[in-house]
């Protein structure tokens, strides 16, 4: 297993598709923040709840650490070097449990990557404006907790779902639609139960708590972390199914 | 070594691989002959635990691919020359095996040098020929130092350079107490490399033998060619004796019997032979007798 990791190590270092998702979580971490903090009044960026929104900007990194739990195990689809990855280790759940391990560990780093980013941003540009980030403040220091905790969790999860698929683009393409019209669609049919599906778990995740996001369609954070690493799990174990009984 | 025993593999709407069993015996050179859609990548893969088979078993050393502890240093196999990140270098890509297979660093650069790539091993493989892919790929089934090595048309694509350079390299491997399987259409190559050679047609066998077993049983085998200044009086001789004889050239016949029996017939004849040879089929008139003709490609 450890082998196995410091080869996952090894193959999205040396390959560039997870340093473009990098650079693009960062672009679209520091446009929104700047955007924000040069749009709002002096006395709404003051107000705690405003400075919790603008932190919340880094959850963006969630979405881009699923993707790159897509791309470590799509890549390997999409390049056919999973036939070699499976010739070196025929037990196909062990390379599975090595990139969802690995998945967890890159959605962390990019989710604190994003709240690093968003905090050297806001800091000092707040500061200019006589302002002080409250970093003390419980609820804000949930939503950076609940982002990292949903970057490992969306991490893993990545890497079950792209193991449904047989290549990347496909595996990507249905996330992205997931997310943009099927979350939606499951909401709506869920009706008053919508605060089940997986995104609205992920959601409750970097809320901070119930009260403090004052959306009542969500979970509260630790219930919401609870249903989201139930998704990642089933996505987990029905990826390996999926890939161990594939042919290749 | 190698043994697929009633081997069966259906997909959705064929049938790729129907009941095979043969054994790979080791310290051989095992060619693995059939016409495109025969059964014989599939056969290679359900071996490495890459596809799974319907029914029956292909084991190595007695246990499937899948059971066996650390494999690339019992097996090396060459599959495509395309199962490479364009973007990544040749090392990199070895490193990652070896990584992962828990083989020391220094014996990447080791391999590398063995298929002569070291010059070439920090450039992205995107810009590697397909001669130097295969090498990359052989490479990559030398890491774990494995005493068998399973090929799937390596020779696919390569110039004659290539093709001399790997069949130089299996020779060599072999010499050492190496074990090799190597599937291949290119059937003069194999004729020059092989001992035995498994013929599948259609997912079955239709032959497991030595070459010089399966040439000389041919029906193209069996007769003699003669050079002789009395070409037209020994045919007479050899219709007489109830032999089929043609005569070409003037001096030259091509007889319907073993060179002992023409060399009887013309001894008691009394006729003056310059040339008496037995003719063996090629591997390739073999073949195609064994596959009812069907198109090799």
């Amino acid at each position: 297993m450890t082998r196995q990791l410091a080869a996952e190590v090894l193959k999205i270092r040396t390959v560039r598709s997870g340093y473009w998702l990098v650079l693009s979580m960062a672009v679209l971490v520091v446009l929104p923040v700047i955007s924000v903090l040069a749009s709002d009044a002096a006395e709404t960026l003051a107000e705690l709840g405003e400075q919790r929104q603008i932190v919340r900007i880094a959850a963006t990194a969630d979405v881009f650490a699923l993707l790159l739990g897509i791309v470590l195990i799509g890549g390997e689809l999409r390049h056919g070097t999973i036939t070699q990855t499976f010739l070196v280790e025929p037990v196909r759940e062990r390379v599975l449990a090595a990139k969802a391990v690995l998945g967890a560990v890159l959605g962390c780093a990019l989710a604190l990557a994003a709240v690093g980013l968003v905090l050297v941003i806001a800091i000092p540009w707040l500061a200019g404006n006589g302002i002080d980030l409250e970093l003390g403040d419980g609820e804000l220091q949930r939503v950076i907790l609940g982002i990292v905790i949903a970057g490992i969790l969306a991490g893993s999860l990545g890497v079950g779902w792209g193991a449904l698929f047989r290549g990347q683009g496909s595996a990507v393409g249905a996330a992205l639609i997931w997310l943009l019209i099927g979350e939606n669609v499951l909401r709506v049919v869920l009706g008053e139960h919508r605060e089940y599906s997986p995104g609205s778990a992920f959601a409750a995740v970097v809320s901070g708590s119930r009260s403090a996001s004052g959306d009542d369609d969500l979970l509260g954070m630790w219930p919401g972390t609870a249903l989201a690493l139930a998704y990642t799990l089933a996505f987990l174990v029905a990826g390996t199914l999926a890939l161990s009984r594939r042919d290749v | 070594m190698i043994e697929v025993a009633d081997l069966r593999k259906r997909y959705r709407k064929a049938t790729a691989v129907d009941g095979l069993s043969f054994t790979v015996p080791a310290g051989r050179i095992t060619g693995f002959l059939g016409p495109n859609g025969a059964g014989k990548t599939t056969t290679l893969r359900i071996l490495l635990g890459l596809v799974h088979p319907t029914a029956g078993s292909a084991t190595i050393d007695g246990l499937p691919y899948r059971r066996l502890e650390n494999p690339i240093e019992i097996v090396g196999a060459v599959l495509e020359a395309t199962n490479f990140h364009s973007k990544r270098s040749g090392r990199n890509h070895l490193r990652m095996l070896a990584t992962a297979a828990g083989v020391p660093a220094a014996r990447v650069d080791q391999v590398l040098h063995d298929v002569e790539l070291g010059s070439v091993a920090r450039r992205a493989v995107g810009g590697y020929s397909l001669g130097m892919r295969q090498r990359l790929s052989v490479a990559g089934a030398l890491l774990g130092g494995p005493r068998l090595l399973v090929l799937d048309e390596p020779a696919n694509g390569l110039d004659p350079e290539g093709i001399r350079w790997l069949r130089d390299f299996l020779r060599s491997f072999t010499s050492s107490g190496g074990t090799v399987f190597i599937s291949s259409h290119v059937l003069a190559e194999v004729q020059q490399l092989a001992d035995d050679v498994v013929i599948i047609h259609r997912g079955r066998l239709v032959a497991h033998e030595t070459i010089e077993g399966l040439t000389a049983r041919s029906r193209a085998a069996g007769g003699s060619r003669v050079r002789t200044p009395q070409a037209e009086e020994l045919r007479a001789r050899l219709e007489e004796a109830g032999i089929q004889a043609t005569v070409s050239d003037g001096n030259r016949l091509e007889v319907a019997a073993p060179s002992e029996r023409v060399g009887e017939v013309a001894a008691a004849g009394g006729i003056v032979l310059h040339e008496l040879s037995s003719e063996t089929a090629s591997l390739e008139e073999a073949f195609l007798e064994l596959t009812r003709g069907e198109t090799v490609a």
